[in-house]
């Protein structure tokens, strides 16, 4: 009833919208270095030794040896990417040089003409064709002008992207948590499900939904980052409540 | 809300900057699910803070503001109506969880919507070579979604503004792009749209004028229009596998006081009533069922997409399981299968899958280790055309016919004959590593088993 009433009716609006600002001058306060710096610096460092211990991790899984010769790989093919760039624009470098003296050549010569802009242009494209390579595009029908189009936008498009606030994925999930019988307490039930947390784990609304014969599931929704939170290890923890939970399953999975 | 209108699910697809959240947003809030209420609280607030030519933008990221904070569990928030149908739609997520989800999950998708954008650079980023967007609609057609929508999105943003060269170009890439995956390009409408300023989503834009309209070819009848809405109205309706034998996979199985034990599942296929004498595989328990409830309502015959419980006598909670099929023990009734033969996709394995691999297969309810006995051959996933005999392992990318042997009793169907039951994810570390759709089945006799009274009675009462 209370959850119906909230679809509804937001009746403590004003509370959220104390919630909202706070959240949102929170970090400013932050910067201001008032009184809750040493929490702050507190969770940076947590957040900081997460950090480190996950690139150890992946330092770890990366060791085996296929995954290592890749690495070795990839870090050859960065080399020549690079090398490959610097020699690209010296070679650009060179065609605009070579294009203008040819200008200036035919002019003197016998006029304007578009004649060498067109003979300039292709060598460049030739060029490029190393380049294309490197990104692994294995698709022969493409032709060197179509890839470097698609690099020159992409590049474009990265840079652009670059100056926006990454947004963080997140999804909302509606889990259905059924329990043993009639006589299961769903309130209890939820309480101890709603002590579960994780960093990236929001719970929310829920309500108690009648499945058959006097017995009711619980339906209850929740916020996960996608990068933080797994679902099998969510709907795992809840499953551990096995005094009150037979199954867990997922009634709905949606991007914010 | 009429009766007389299908229900549909849709799936939307693309990548995280396509603009597919507004797109779907712009649908659910201009058809759909959001109540009025809702909308004219936030319009109102839109116009006290002077944000009234801002109306929609403020709406939607309301919208996103109180999914974030979870407080709805609406499900109406998916929702939304077209001329022809009731339209569940799902915001595919990136989440890596997601996938299994589209497997086993409570609702198999109809139609998949790809949406790409058509700003400089973020097509070409969108359909990448290791982007999702490639994943999820290999999955999609895969999983037997066979028809699909493209939108070209942000039509607004391209250079010039909504151009017809870009389009074009677009239109030509993501054609060789789905015809790889499968997809007959023919059969799927394109539609240049913006799902932020609205042209083509529900009426033809006229920023666009040239664009003449979408047209698909497909042997259930041609179709044409000119906005997304008109395509989503063109979808093909499913057709709903009432005639089919019963299946009903067993979420749980509760005892209750006063009334016995209580299977509870959603009919996939075929029909449950009263009275039917059914199986439970892979136990081979027969029994009869004395009455059918959903949402605590007596029902005379539950249908595929019903979520039933029902009262079977003589049969103790110890017997069943989650995971266990119910089906009609006179018509084609479950059995348990000794090995089944499938069509496996590796998605992302770290390393190489060969003979003797064991992991977990989640299918329908069921969650059973099942071992890789032999990998038949490689094979094209298009074209399923075998490339490779007798392959030694198979790796991230690879498609293969494999033969597999649960370690436990497990039942499963041919995803040609119920393709719930016929679907499955391969679960490694805590992902999924891979995909599989089974070919072929081969079911252990089904001698033994329980017989309980009541299902002998209603038996012989029935001759």
């Amino acid at each position: 009833m209370k959850v119906e009433a909230l679809d509804k009716f937001w009746a403590d609006k004003s509370r959220y919208d104390l919630a909202e600002k706070r959240f949102y001058e929170g970090p400013q306060k932050v910067t201001d270095r008032s009184h809750y710096s040493p929490l702050v610096s507190e969770i940076a460092k947590a957040r900081e030794h997460i950090q480190n211990s996950l690139e150890k991790i992946d330092g770890v899984t990366l060791d085996d040896g296929l995954n290592s010769e890749l690495a070795k790989r990839l870090a050859q093919l960065e080399g020549e990417h690079k090398e490959l760039k610097t020699q690209v624009s010296l070679l650009n470098e060179l065609l605009t040089a070579t294009v203008k003296r040819l200008e200036t050549q035919l002019k003197l010569t016998n006029g304007v003409s578009k004649e060498p802009e067109v003979e300039a242009k292709k060598p460049e494209a030739n060029d490029d064709d190393d380049d294309v390579d490197l990104f692994g595009s294995d698709s022969e029908e493409e032709d060197g002008e179509a890839a470097r189009i698609r690099e020159e936008r992409l590049a474009a498009y990265a840079a652009k992207k670059a100056k926006k606030v990454q947004i963080i994925a997140k999804s909302n999930i509606i889990l259905d948590v059924k329990p043993w019988d009639d006589e299961t307490d769903l309130k209890v039930m939820e309480t101890e499900i709603r002590k579960i947390t994780q960093d990236g784990l929001l719970w929310g609304a829920s309500k108690f939904v009648p499945v058959a014969f006097g017995i009711q599931k619980l339906s209850i929704s929740c916020v996960v980052e996608d990068d933080k939170v797994s679902i099998d290890w969510l709907t795992e923890e809840i499953e551990k409540l096995e005094d009150f939970v037979q199954s867990v399953d997922i009634a709905a999975f949606n991007k914010i | 809300m009429g009766k007389e209108k299908i229900h549909i699910n849709i799936v939307v697809i693309g990548h995280v900057d396509s603009g597919k959240s507004t797109t779907t947003g712009h649908l659910i809030y201009k058809c759909g699910g959001i109540d009025k209420r809702t909308i004219e609280k936030f319009e109102k607030e839109a116009q006290e803070m002077g944000k009234g030519s801002f109306k929609y933008a403020w709406v939607l990221d309301k919208l996103k503001a109180e999914r974030e904070r979870g407080i709805t569990i609406d499900i109406a928030l998916w929702k939304f109506e077209t001329a022809k149908y009731y339209v569940t739609i799902i915001d595919a997520p990136g989440h890596r969880d997601f996938i299994k989800n589209m497997i086993t999950g409570t609702s198999q998708a109809d139609c998949a919507v790809l949406i790409v954008a058509a700003g400089t650079g973020e097509f070409e980023a969108g359909i990448s070579k290791n982007g999702q967007t490639r994943e999820h609609a290999l999955l999609a057609f895969t999983l037997g979604v066979k028809q699909l929508i493209v939108g070209v999105n942000k039509m607004d943003s391209s250079e010039p503004p909504y151009s017809e060269a870009r389009y074009e170009e677009i239109k030509k890439e993501v054609s060789s792009y789905i015809k790889k995956i499968g997809y007959n390009p023919a059969a799927v409408a394109f539609v240049p749209i913006s799902g932020w300023h609205g042209d083509n989503m529900l009426e033809p834009s006229t920023n666009m004028p040239w664009f003449k309209g979408w047209k698909v070819e497909r042997k259930e009848g041609n179709a044409d229009g000119k906005t997304l809405i008109d395509a989503l109205d063109a979808i093909l309706p499913p057709a709903r596998p009432t005639d089919k034998a019963l299946r009903l996979p067993l979420q749980d199985v509760y005892k209750i006081g006063g009334i016995g034990t209580v299977p509870v599942g959603r009919v996939e296929t075929g029909v449950l009533k009263p009275g039917t004498v059914v199986v439970f595989a892979p136990a081979n328990i027969t029994t009869e069922v004395k009455s059918v409830e959903m949402h605590h309502e007596a029902l005379q015959e539950a249908v595929p997409g019903d979520n039933v419980g029902f009262n079977v006598k003589n049969v103790s909670v110890k017997e069943l399981r989650r995971g266990y099929v119910a089906g009609d023990s006179k018509a084609n009734p479950p059995k348990g299968a000794a090995d089944f033969t499938a069509q496996v996709i590796v998605l992302n394995h770290p390393g190489q899958i060969a003979n003797g691999y064991t992991p977990v297969l989640d299918c329908h309810t069921a969650h059973i280790a099942c071992k890789f006995a032999e990998i038949k051959e490689k094979v094209d996933r298009r074209s399923g055309k075998t490339t490779e005999e007798n392959p030694k392992f198979i790796k991230s990318g690879d498609a293969a016919i494999v033969n597999l042997v649960p370690s436990k009793p497990l039942c499963v169907e041919a995803f040609q004959e119920f393709p719930p039951l016929g679907r499955f994810a391969v679960r490694d570390m805590r992902q999924t590593v891979a995909v599989g759709v089974i070919k072929a089945v081969n079911f252990k006799d089904a001698s033994g088993g329980k017989v309980t009274k009541a299902a002998e009675k209603a038996t012989k009462g029935k001759k």
